[in-house]
């Protein structure tokens, strides 16, 4: 298991931590994420066979939020 | 329970159920013709008076109609054909009308208007009067300020669209002040004039025309007979001009006024359709939830079915990670099911045989087999519609204040018209002098004209317009009239429990570490849980997440279903489980029982881990309050609002957390379908608003006097709601309220502009002394007026919503 931070762009509020939470949880392999909006990241625990860090990047970015791994 | 005789639609446009009495019936439907807030009671005095009916429900906003009636008396056909007599038009509720539909009315709606404008402008054009200083420069004003309106209306698609359209529209006016100034026209403005005021009021204005003989019908004194009063007293004053041609008479002021007064009331009509239009479009239904296929099991083989087909007593599988098609009972497999749709509850229940299942209820890992016990509209999914379908027809309504005003405004306007007549024709008489019939007439007319305040229905969606706008900026969207004017005056706000008040996923709540220290239980923990899909796993590994921890390397990892998880670390074999799944496996749990019990009362769940023998520790997992619930529930208490929590939990679980929030009242224990009918018993008291986060709280959302629901990122499944929440904030319900107070009061300040130009002027137009032109005036003035109140800082809000119509 792998863990993968992003850092991201563009979340406003809590609203936008639980879209970018979401959108992360989605991915297949991914087995739990903690966001945090003051440090504009997102720590990921995942699988690293299921899932790369930029496919996790691109998902967020995908969903409007610039977001890199750190 | 209720079930549905299946009608089909092009039989009758109205869908009949039975209730739990009998003899009893139900008969629903959507009614289309409802142009204001008083036309609910007439429909409901009008059905209220036939023979056999018990109970008669209308919502406005939501158009629809509930009739509860004796079936030996009368039926569902005569009920609804008493509906169709008095104007009204029926259509069935489950359909919903497309999204293509809707905006092509507003399309149609936006370029109507427009052409109104540009007939107003060339009236204007045509009036003008370059001999009389005081009249051009009236006339300019009012021409700048159509000129400005227009601008203002294509301002949403850009600068220079605006530009030209507003050109193209000032243009037409002024060619057509230039043939009249050049004399070309000799004489034929007035008929120039008449001729669009005939275009007006019979053809592009036709339907508020229609409008206003169906509230004269009824009794009602809308404002569409008010703009029909106007715009024919105009028409007559244009006439007797035309006919008896008394010298310096303003024939083309009058036709051109009926223009304009129709021009407006175009104007205000399609905002409130953009109003209402948009405010319903912006959520998914409740029956996207049921699946369309199952996988029907006959003779040992397998298809797929449509769910449509699936019988009571067929044997339906069910795949991991599937949405469960059909109410049900476990004959055989095991899985966790996510049954957050009736309970609310994010964490998955057990299931094995015997166990019954919901319909649209998520599955988890295992795969059952499950023996039908429900379909249609006897399953759950569907009663739970029904409920919601009830609720909006039995939700409170209101009248809205610029009916109740217009019911006295409208005939203080022909009293005084009837008296400036009066006044004029008979008054001097009294002085011995001749009686003045052309100026009581004018007098007359003068003040019907005058009477129309056009700014009036412009009033409500401007406030709307931009309270919304400042509403959704903070995260808050709001959805319905109803918001602005209800939410101020609510007694009480019922919250639902998980994922209003507290998150609505379960967190690590408390770590308690033997030895070892808590982060490494912690990493411990994750690592291992790491590989289960359970979700108190996903919140173990982002508790560790969160703290930056690095996990360890686990190996042979293996689940036993619902108990616990075993894997391999660093050559020793880790326990991560129920307390009862540790004890199985002969771990002692002595040291850390006190814990234990102490966190299960509080309702937590607790993780216990061991490494080989030895146990390192417990972690207990709950739902978290959100961060601002016990301040915004503070908050209400200072605002002079009760609070009480409304929730399908058990009691002891329930009262916990409505301590912890400061909530004054508990009802715990709840079902979906019960919590409507719960708010409908406090209704009878207090005015309440419902807080819910949706799926499973929709029949209650629907029924409180306002619906708020948390709209979690992803997840807007209500139809339900007066008010979304967006930013997950319960202290945006605060915002919310505040935001309809200013709201309300800026309505209010709208509708006080609005009359006030009017106020002054038909006292004035009473003497006689007052030509139409300054009617005119008033009007451009009083929404001019209004637009600035309105949208002072902050126009673009306007622009947008109006922009927002494609072509």
């Amino acid at each position: 298991m792998q863990t993968t931070t992003l850092s991201i762009d563009g979340m406003h509020c809590q609203g936008c931590v639980q879209i970018v939470q979401n959108v992360i949880e989605q991915q297949a392999g991914v087995k739990g994420v903690s966001v945090s909006l003051d440090a504009k990241q997102a720590r990921i625990a995942h699988d690293a066979n299921q899932v790369s860090p930029e496919t996790l990047a691109k998902a967020v970015r995908d969903a409007g939020y610039p977001a890199e791994p750190a | 329970m209720n079930d549905t005789t299946a009608n089909p639609d092009e039989l009758h446009p109205w869908s009949e159920e039975t209730t739990g009495d009998s003899g009893i019936r139900r008969v629903r439907a959507h009614i289309g013709g409802m142009h204001c807030s008083l036309c609910t009671g007439t429909i409901e005095r009008a059905l209220g008076a036939k023979p056999g009916v018990q109970r008669v429900a209308v919502s406005l906003t939501h158009e629809q109609a509930l009739v509860e009636y004796d079936d030996g008396q009368t039926d569902a056909a005569t009920l609804m054909g008493t509906l169709q007599q008095i104007g009204y038009t029926l259509s069935d509720p489950r359909k919903v009308e497309p999204f293509e539909r809707q905006e092509q009315a507003l399309a149609v709606e936006r370029n109507r208007f427009l052409a109104a404008l540009a007939m107003s402008l060339a009236a204007v054009g045509l009036i003008v009067d370059t001999a009389s200083l005081w009249t051009l420069g009236l006339s300019v004003v009012v021409y700048l300020s159509l000129v400005v309106f227009g601008y203002a209306v294509l301002r949403g698609r850009g600068q220079a669209a605006a530009a030209t359209g507003s050109a193209g529209l000032a243009a037409g006016g002024l060619v057509l002040f230039g043939l009249r100034a050049s004399g070309v026209l000799a004489g034929y403005e007035p008929l120039l004039v008449g001729a669009l005021g005939l275009a007006m009021i019979f053809g592009l204005a036709r339907h508020m025309g229609v409008m206003a003989f169906q509230a004269l019908r009824r009794g009602i004194l809308n404002q569409h007979v008010l703009v029909e009063i106007g715009a024919f007293a105009g028409l007559i004053g244009g006439a007797i001009g035309l006919v008896a041609q008394p010298s310096g008479y303003p024939t083309a002021a009058f036709f051109a006024v009926s223009v304009m007064v129709l021009t407006y009331h175009l104007f205000s009509e399609w905002l409130s359709l953009i109003v209402k239009t948009r405010s319903a479009q912006s959520v998914k239904r409740l029956l996207d939830l049921q699946p369309e296929t199952a996988h029907v099991i006959t003779d040992g083989n397998e298809r797929d079915m449509s769910v449509e087909q699936v019988e009571a007593g067929m044997q339906v599988r069910v795949r991991p990670g599937e949405r469960i098609p059909v109410d049900g009972e476990v004959i055989d497999g095991g899985s966790a099911v996510d049954e957050a749709l009736i309970t609310g509850e994010p964490l998955p229940v057990e299931k094995t045989t015997g166990d019954s299942v919901v319909g649209g209820a998520i599955n988890g890992n295992g795969t059952l087999l499950i023996r039908v016990t429900a379909v249609g509209d006897d399953s759950f999914l569907h009663q739970v519609i029904s409920s919601v379908e009830d609720a909006r027809a039995l939700k409170p309504g209101l009248l809205h204040i610029v009916d109740r005003v217009l019911q006295v405004y409208t005939p203080t306007v022909l009293a005084i018209s009837a008296l400036a007549f009066l006044g004029w024709a008979l008054g001097p008489l009294a002085f011995g002098a001749d009686p003045e019939f052309q100026r009581a007439v004018f007098a007359a007319l003068t003040v019907l004209v005058m009477g129309y305040p056009c700014a009036v229905g412009i009033s409500a969606p401007l406030s709307i317009v931009r309270g919304a706008g400042e509403a959704a900026d903070k995260g808050v969207l709001m959805r319905t009239g109803e918001a602005f004017q209800a939410l101020r005056k609510i007694d009480t706000v019922v919250f639902d429990k998980t994922g209003t008040l507290t998150e609505g996923r379960p967190a690590v709540r408390a770590i308690h570490g033997i030895d070892s220290n808590d982060d490494t239980l912690l990493a411990l923990a994750a690592a291992v849980e790491a590989a289960s899909e359970h979700p108190l796993g996903r919140a173990v590994v982002e508790a560790a997440l969160e703290r930056g921890l690095d996990f360890p390397e686990v190996a042979d990892f293996q689940a036993e279903s619902g108990r616990g998880v075993t894997a391999q670390v660093d050559g020793e074999t880790v326990r991560v489980g129920s307390p009862a799944f540790l004890s199985a496996a002969g771990i002692a749990l002595d040291a850390l029982q006190e814990r234990i019990d102490a966190a299960e009362q509080q309702g937590h769940t607790v993780i216990v881990v061991a490494r080989g023998d030895r146990l390192l520790g417990a972690i207990a997992l709950g739902d978290a309050l959100r961060a601002d619930t016990v301040d915004t529930i503070s908050r209400l208490h200072e605002l002079g609002i009760r609070t009480a929590m409304l929730t399908g939990d058990n009691k002891r679980t329930a009262t916990h957390i409505a301590k912890r929030a400061g909530i004054d009242d508990v009802y715990a224990g709840v079902l979906p379908d019960q919590k409507a009918e719960r708010l409908r018993d406090m209704q009878h008291n207090v005015r309440l608003a419902m807080v819910g986060d949706g799926i499973n709280d929709a029949p209650a959302l629907m029924q409180a006097d306002i619906g708020i629901a948390m709209g979690s990122g992803t997840d807007i499944a209500i139809d339900a709601a007066d008010i979304i929440i967006l930013n997950g904030q319960l202290g945006a319900v605060i915002t919310a309220w505040q935001i309809s107070r200013w709201g309300y009061r800026k309505m209010l300040q709208n509708v006080g502009l609005a009359f006030l130009f009017n106020g002054i002027g038909i006292p004035l137009a009473a003497t006689g002394l007052i030509y139409p032109v300054w009617a005119m005036v008033a009007m451009a003035a009083s929404v001019t007026a209004i637009f600035v109140n309105s949208l002072w800082q902050r126009p673009t809000m306007f622009f947008d919503a109006v922009a927002s119509v494609a072509d």
